[in-house]
C-alpha cells in the first residue's frame, strides 16, 4: 500500500507538506463530519414534524366524528380536508374500527388493504410498523391509534402515512438542503484550505528566514544568528548553532593562527641557515642544499600566505588588468632573468576594468608566473631562452589574464588537481631547477573564489599550458 | 659608506653585518629600536631594518624618521611576507621590502640599488657594471674612457641605471624623454633605445639593454663568464 505523505516518516520531508496535509486531512473530516450531523439534525426534525402532523390529523379526525345513537358513524369533514386522504399526495390514510375490530370507516378502499397487516396493534404513539403491499413487497407505515369514546362505545381511529412517500419528501427536502450546504460548504472548504496553506506559509516563515540567514552567514568573521528576531520554538536550535558555530571559528582560528604563526617564526631561522649556506665556501651538494632551503623557504611562506589568506576579506575595487599585470610582470622580471626565461606582456589598448583586491590578484599572477618559470624548460644550446607569456584580454566570461608557458604541460588526467593543496607537476628539469611547495596553485584558486572568478588551466597548441585567470568585469 | 642593521635576531644580524662588510660598508649593528635611535645621533649612508622586535614595529621608527624630515634610505626587511605589507611598508617611507627568508646576494644588491638612487637624487654617480653616469654633468664613462652620448640617451641611460636590473616602464622612459606630448613617441623611444644599444656595444660597455615585450627595459650587466 502506497503510504500517504500525512504518514510517511521520511526524515527529509518537507515540513509545509506534512503540516499541509494534517490540515487538509482535518478540514475534510471537519466538513464531512459537520454535514453527517446536519444530516442526523435534518432526519431528527423531521420525524418530529412527522409526528405532530400525525397527532394533528388524529386529533382533526377524532374531532370530526359524529356518533349518534341508532345511525351510522360519520365523519364530518371539509372536502379540503378530506382531500389530504383521498388524493394520497402525501400518503395519508386512516380507518375507524369498533371495539370488535370491524372497520367502519375508511379514508380509500385501498387503505384498508394497506393498513391491514397492522391495525389490530393500536399503537397510541406515533410508531413505525410493518406493512405489505399488494403486489407483495414489504413496506412500512408510520401509525398512530386514538381511542374515541363516544355514547355509541368505544372507537379506534387509525391514522397513517406511508413511509416511502414520507422519505421521499424527506429525501428531497434533505437532498435540497444539503445540496445548498454543499454549494456553500465546499468552496467555502477550498477557501479555507488555500487560507489555511497561507497561514502554513505564513507561520513557516521564521523557518525559511532562519535557514536563509544561516545561508549568508560569515562564519569567519564571528558573525552568528541574531536570537531577537527568532520565534522562541525555534530559539534553542539558534542558540545551540550559534554555539557550534563559535566553537568552530575558535578553533578554525586557533588552526590557522597555529599555521600563521609556525610559519611565521620559521622564516627567521631559516633566513640565518640560507645565509650561513651562502657564507659557505663551494661544496660539493652547496648548491643542492641551497635548493632545499630555498624549496622549504617558499613552502613556509605560502603556508603563511594560505593560512592569511583564509581569513582575508577580499576588498574588491575597479582596477585596470592590464595595468596590474604589466606591473606584476615587471616586477618579477628579474627573478625571469636570473632563470634564464624570457617573460613578456601583451594586453590591450584600453583599460580592462574588473573588481580586483590589488594585493591579492598581486600575489596570484605573481604565483601563476613564477610557477611558469620554474617549469619552462632550460635555455637551448643556442642560447634561446624559454619564453613566458603574461596576456590579458576581454572575454565573454569576464576580464581574463593568462599566464602561458612552454613547461612540460599538465596531464589531462590532472588538470582538476592542479588547484588543489600539495599538488606537485610532473618531475621534469626545468629552469627553475627546484620544485614548489604545492601550495601556490591552491593560493591562486583561494584568491579567485574571494574574486567571485576562476582559476583554469587549458593545454597550450605546441606545448605547455596557460593558465587562465577569469574576473568580474566592473 | 655606513650602514645600520636593526635586527634582533643575533645570529641574522650576525651574517648581515659579515657580508656587508665583504663588500666594504661599515657596519653598526643595534637589536632594538631605542638603540637604533640613540645610534641615529650619528649619521648613516642606510638603515636596514626589522619589523618585529622587541620594542616595537621597525616601520613605526621609519614613519618617525620621515616626519623629523630624516631621509635616510630603509630597507625593511621582514617575515610579514604578504605584498599587502609590502605596500604598508612602502607607504610607511621604507625604500624597499625584502621578505624572509632572503639571499645575502639579494639583501647587498638591493642595498647597493638604495644607495645607487639615493646617491643619483643628490647629484652623484650611477653605475652598472662598467658603464658609469656622473649625474651633474650628465658625462659618461666606459671602461674608464669617456663616452659621447646624445642627450636622450643620457636621459635614457640615467632612468635605467637608477632602477639597474629592474625593469623600467615604457610610459616612465617615455615621460622622462618627451613629456606629455601625445602619440609620436611610440617609435620614437624604441629608436632612443636602439642608439643607446649600439653605443654600448661602441664602446664596449659590459651592460646591455634588455627589451622587456609590452613592459619596458631593463639594464643588465653580464656576468664575468
Amino acid at each position: 500500500m502506497p503510504k500517504l505523505p500525512f504518514f510517511r516518516k521520511s526524515p527529509r520531508g518537507s515540513l509545509q507538506t506534512a503540516l499541509g496535509w494534517r490540515i487538509g486531512l482535518l478540514l475534510v473530516l471537519a466538513v464531512g463530519s459537520a454535514l453527517g450531523a446536519v444530516a442526523w439534525l435534518l432526519d431528527q426534525a423531521g420525524d418530529r414534524v412527522q409526528d405532530e402532523f400525525l397527532r394533528r390529523q388524529a386529533a382533526e379526525l377524532v374531532d370530526g366524528l359524529v356518533a349518534i345513537e341508532g345511525r351510522p358513524l360519520q365523519l364530518r369533514l371539509s372536502n379540503e380536508d378530506l382531500a389530504i386522504y383521498t388524493e394520497r399526495r402525501d400518503g395519508y390514510m386512516f380507518v375507524i374500527e369498533d371495539s370488535q375490530g370491524k372497520i367502519l370507516l375508511e379514508s380509500t378502499p385501498m387503505a384498508r388493504a394497506y393498513m391491514a397487516p397492522a391495525i389490530g396493534s393500536h399503537p397510541t404513539r406515533p410508531t413505525m410498523l410493518d406493512t405489505t403491499t399488494r403486489d407483495g413487497r414489504s413496506d412500512a407505515l408510520y401509525m398512530l391509534t386514538r381511542p374515541v369514546e363516544t355514547p355509541r362505545g368505544t372507537f379506534y381511529l387509525t391514522v397513517a402515512q406511508n413511509r416511502t412517500i414520507d422519505d421521499y419528501l424527506m429525501d428531497t427536502a434533505g437532498r435540497d438542503i444539503f445540496r445548498s450546504l454543499l454549494t456553500v460548504l465546499v468552496p467555502m472548504g477550498l477557501v479555507a484550505l488555500a487560507l489555511g496553506f497561507m497561514a502554513l506559509r505564513q507561520g513557516l516563515q521564521p523557518l525559511y528566514r532562519l535557514s536563509g540567514k544561516v545561508k549568508n552567514l560569515n562564519a569567519l568573521q564571528g558573525e552568528t544568528l541574531p536570537l531577537d528576531t527568532i520565534p522562541r520554538e525555534i530559539r534553542p536550535l539558534a542558540e545551540s548553532f550559534n554555539g557550534l558555530l563559535m566553537q568552530l571559528t575558535r578553533t578554525l582560528e586557533a588552526q590557522k593562527g597555529l599555521t600563521a604563526d609556525t610559519a611565521h617564526q620559521l622564516k627567521t631561522p631559516l633566513a640565518v641557515l640560507q645565509a650561513r649556506l651562502e657564507q659557505l665556501p663551494a661544496f660539493e651538494g652547496k648548491e643542492l642544499l641551497q635548493s632545499d632551503v630555498a624549496r622549504m623557504s617558499r613552502l613556509v611562506r605560502q603556508l603563511l600566505h594560505y593560512a592569511v589568506l583564509s581569513q582575508h576579506n577580499a576588498n574588491l575595487t575597479a582596477t585596470n588588468l592590464t595595468e596590474l599585470s604589466r606591473h606584476v610582470v615587471g616586477s618579477l622580471v628579474p627573478l625571469a632573468r636570473k632563470a634564464r626565461v624570457d617573460l613578456s606582456f601583451e594586453g590591450p589598448e584600453k583599460p580592462l576594468w574588473a573588481n580586483i583586491d590589488t594585493s591579492l590578484l598581486t600575489e596570484a599572477i605573481s604565483n601563476l608566473v613564477d610557477n611558469a618559470i620554474r617549469h619552462s624548460p632550460a635555455p637551448s644550446g643556442k642560447g634561446k631562452l624559454a619564453m613566458v607569456e603574461v596576456v590579458t584580454l576581454a572575454t565573454k566570461e569576464g576580464p581574463v589574464v593568462e599566464v602561458r608557458d612552454r613547461g612540460p604541460g599538465i596531464p589531462a588526467s590532472e588538470q582538476a588537481l592542479v588547484f588543489t593543496r600539495f599538488w606537485q607537476g610532473p618531475d621534469v628539469p626545468t629552469a627553475g631547477h627546484h620544485g614548489g611547495a604545492g601550495l601556490g596553485l591552491a593560493l591562486v584558486a583561494e584568491i579567485m573564489r574571494q574574486h567571485g572568478g576562476k582559476a583554469s588551466v587549458h593545454p597550450r597548441e605546441g606545448g605547455g599550458s596557460i593558465f587562465r585567470l577569469t574576473l568580474k568585469a566592473t | 659608506m655606513r650602514i645600520l642593521v636593526l635586527e634582533d635576531e643575533k645570529s641574522l644580524a650576525g651574517l648581515i653585518e659579515q657580508t656587508l662588510k665583504q663588500h666594504a660598508y661599515a657596519v653598526h649593528v643595534v637589536h632594538s629600536i631605542a638603540d637604533a635611535r640613540a645610534a641615529l645621533a650619528q649619521p648613516f649612508d642606510a638603515m636596514i631594518s626589522d619589523r618585529r622586535l622587541p620594542d616595537g614595529d621597525g616601520l613605526e621608527l621609519v614613519k618617525e624618521l620621515r616626519a623629523q624630515g630624516n631621509g635616510i634610505p630603509v630597507l625593511m626587511l621582514t617575515a610579514l611576507g604578504m605584498p599587502k605589507d609590502r605596500v604598508t611598508g612602502l607607504e610607511a617611507g621604507a625604500d624597499d621590502y625584502l621578505g624572509k627568508p632572503f639571499s645575502l646576494f639579494e639583501l647587498i644588491a638591493r642595498v647597493k640599488a638604495l644607495l645607487r638612487r639615493s646617491a643619483g637624487a643628490k647629484g652623484l654617480q650611477l653605475d652598472a657594471g662598467n658603464v658609469v653616469l656622473d649625474t651633474l654633468h650628465d658625462t659618461v664613462k666606459i671602461n674608464g674612457k669617456p663616452a659621447v652620448f646624445g642627450k636622450r640617451e643620457v636621459v635614457l641611460l640615467r632612468h635605467l641605471l637608477q632602477r639597474a636590473g629592474e625593469v623600467v616602464g615604457k610610459d616612465v622612459l617615455e615621460q622622462a624623454l618627451y613629456g606629455n606630448s601625445g602619440q609620436e613617441n611610440r617609435n620614437a623611444l624604441e629608436v632612443a633605445v636602439h642608439r643607446l644599444r649600439k653605443m654600448l656595444v661602441e664602446y664596449g660597455a659590459n651592460t646591455e639593454v634588455v627589451t622587456v615585450r609590452g613592459v619596458g627595459y631593463l639594464l643588465e650587466t653580464q656576468s664575468k663568464s
